[in-house]
């Protein structure tokens, strides 16, 4: 087992990291920039090291900083957490080469599920279902439109090394394809270093359900249930629950089955979700798959009582996966809201902060009274978790909690996630990716 | 400007006995990861134990640590010196080498672009120099010390 990790991450997730960390008896190094010295993560770790000015390109995206902060401090292994860069495949690289463990998958599958048309080959060739797509990236948008016309349309224009709900834009015509091919190529190349692009029959009226994995170097794998992540905000997730209502018991068993035999078809070790679209016949797609611990782990955490994170951490030192697939039981209801700041031009102070709690409650939250939220820190403030025996009692103890909580002198999208929370329409069952933005009046996709 | 070095550090040896033991080979081999130490001969009552340690590949150009030129001149401090502070994240080192005399002790004049210390990222000794002339009045690390970005290395007063 590891002796001290390096946390190469800031916020709530950093936290996290920290936390499993000191239960499994493993000292922590946190990284931070220059305008985060006294942030709660450079606090609660064993060590702090300042990597570099604010800019996360300085400091938390600069690799040698990072790993000199690693090597210096003497880790034998870096946690990335997730975004930033947990799923860049040349820094687990430049971190092996450098004698430190990734925590995280190999990185070989880092790059192959990076690449996503590769992905979605792989995954189609093992008989999962995608959508009908481009195999290869596309040339340009000559290319591209012979593409869209055997298709048809809508269509979505995706970034290759996508993902996230980044990179992407909806074509509902020929027209529309120009539009949505620049916006891919451009995000693609601006967010992930990466103008390469390619098509995929979009559904107007989807669920976003995903599948956790989780799995040792062994090969010893185990899927930890479905959550449901249809609430979105221009492609951002807001709400995630679990389990997923109204699926059957017949497809949720085929997608589990479907997320076991992609993430075996390409030997995947450690956690990692794979993420489906299901259509309102029911038929369901495989999109992608995430290669790190996710933001909505606590669902599948709470549901079944297994720390994916520490699982995540002792698979990476090639400890074996003690659980058998019988011994994961899914019990009760969960659901999860992702809090998150408004987009602001400039910096705002945060007055106060207050957490909700209490039975079947979860915080998740690194925000302290004083901290300054400006536009180059993680949007992401608090993520609220509500457990209950039934959805109905999980969906009580969210609204009371989201009363309570307190995220003072910084704009954030709270007074809708508290709408949401008592909405009727979304108390009586699934709703698709479409349902936000039509409830909210506006175009999902503007 | 940057250089590299291979440490000719030598590693601390128990005083007497037979040779090492796992525990002490183990330790020897993380202490020569941490120097750059590649090649460890011990030779004790007629016995021999040799230890080589793999090169990784020198990083690439990407990963290739910030290149320093000079040092960073920060806010007035008291009595009119100026803080020195690290422009990276590493190990400071006071000497070229172990054995070596500093660079700089206290009270001593430095002329710009002269070296004040070296800070160690990524096994890359890196060159710290003055970016103006004047008289160092505190060392504030002790050598061999993990540093952080913009971390206070040293006190210089202008003359």
């Amino acid at each position: 087992m590891f002796r001290k990790i390096l946390i190469a991450n800031r916020g709530e997730i950093a936290l996290r990291l920290i936390r499993a960390c000191r239960e499994l008896g493993i000292a922590t190094v946190a990284v931070c920039s220059t305008a985060e010295r006294e942030a709660l993560h450079s606090r609660l770790a064993d060590e702090r090291v300042c990597v570099g000015p604010e800019p996360p390109e300085d400091s938390y995206l600069n690799v040698p900083a990072l790993l000199s902060a690693g090597l210096s401090r003497r880790v034998d292994a870096v946690h990335p957490g997730y975004g930033l860069l947990a799923e860049n495949g040349d820094f687990a690289e430049a971190c092996e080469r450098s004698g430190l463990a990734f925590v995280g998958p190999r990185v070989r599958h880092l790059r192959l599920m990076g690449d996503k048309p590769r992905a979605r080959r792989i995954v189609e060739r093992a008989g999962i279902p995608v959508l009908p797509g481009s195999p290869e990236p596309l040339a340009d948008l000559a290319e591209a439109r012979v593409v869209a016309d055997e298709i048809g349309y809508p269509l979505l224009v995706k970034a290759a090394a996508g993902g996230g709900g980044r990179g992407l834009g909806v074509a509902r015509d020929p027209d529309g394809l120009a539009a949505a091919f620049t916006v891919a190529r451009s995000e693609g190349e601006r967010l992930f270093g990466n103008n390469l692009v390619y098509v995929e029959r979009y559904l107007e009226s989807a669920r976003h359900i995903e599948v956790q994995i989780v799995a040792d170097r062994d090969r010893r794998l185990l899927q930890l249930g479905e959550r449901d992540c249809s609430i979105q905000r221009d492609h951002q997730k807001m709400i995630a629950e679990g389990p997923a209502v109204g699926l059957g018991g017949e497809l949720r068993a085929r997608l589990a089955d479907a997320a076991v035999e992609a993430a075996r078809a390409v030997g995947y070790t450690n956690v990692g979700s794979v993420e489906f679209l299901i259509d309102p016949t029911g038929a369901f797609y495989f999109i992608e798959m995430n290669t790190r611990v996710q933001v909505e782990h606590g669902i599948p955490e709470t549901l079944t009582g297994v720390d994916l994170v520490q699982e995540g951490i002792r698979a990476a030192a090639g400890v074996p996966l003690a659980l058998t697939q019988k011994q994961v039981v899914v019990r009760g209801h969960a659901v999860e809201c992702r809090i998150r700041a408004e987009p602001a031009v400039g910096s705002a102070a945060l007055r106060g902060f207050h957490a909700p709690g209490g039975l079947g409650i979860r915080v998740e939250s690194a925000l302290q009274a004083g901290d300054v939220v400006s536009p180059a820190s993680d949007p992401l403030l608090a993520k609220v978790l509500a457990y209950g025996a039934t959805r109905a009692e999980a969906f009580s103890r969210l609204r009371a909690a989201l009363a309570e909580l307190v995220i003072d002198g910084v704009p954030t999208d709270l007074p809708l996630h508290r709408r949401l929370a008592a909405d009727p329409e979304l108390a009586r069952g699934a709703v698709s990716t479409r349902w936000l933005a039509e409830r909210e009046g506006g175009d999902a996709e503007e | 400007m940057t250089s590299r070095r291979r440490a000719s550090t030598r590693p601390p040896v128990p005083p007497t006995g037979a040779l090492p033991d796992p525990g002490e080979l183990k330790r020897l081999a993380a202490l020569m990861a941490e120097s750059g130490l590649v090649e460890l001969e011990i030779e004790r009552a007629g016995e021999r134990v040799r230890l080589v340690r793999a090169v990784s590949p020198p990083p690439t150009a990407a990963e290739a640590p910030p290149v320093t030129r000079g040092i960073r001149r920060e806010s007035e401090a008291d009595g009119g010196a100026s803080t020195i502070t690290s422009p990276m994240v590493g190990t400071f080192h006071r000497a070229p080498a172990p054995e070596a005399p500093a660079f700089v002790e206290v009270g001593d004049v430095v002329e710009r672009g002269q070296v004040l210390c070296l800070v160690e990222a990524m096994k890359m000794m890196n060159e710290i120099e003055a970016e103006f002339r004047g008289r160092v009045t505190a060392i504030l690390v002790d050598n061999g010390r993990a540093i952080e970005y913009g971390e206070a290395l040293f006190l210089v007063e202008p003359v």
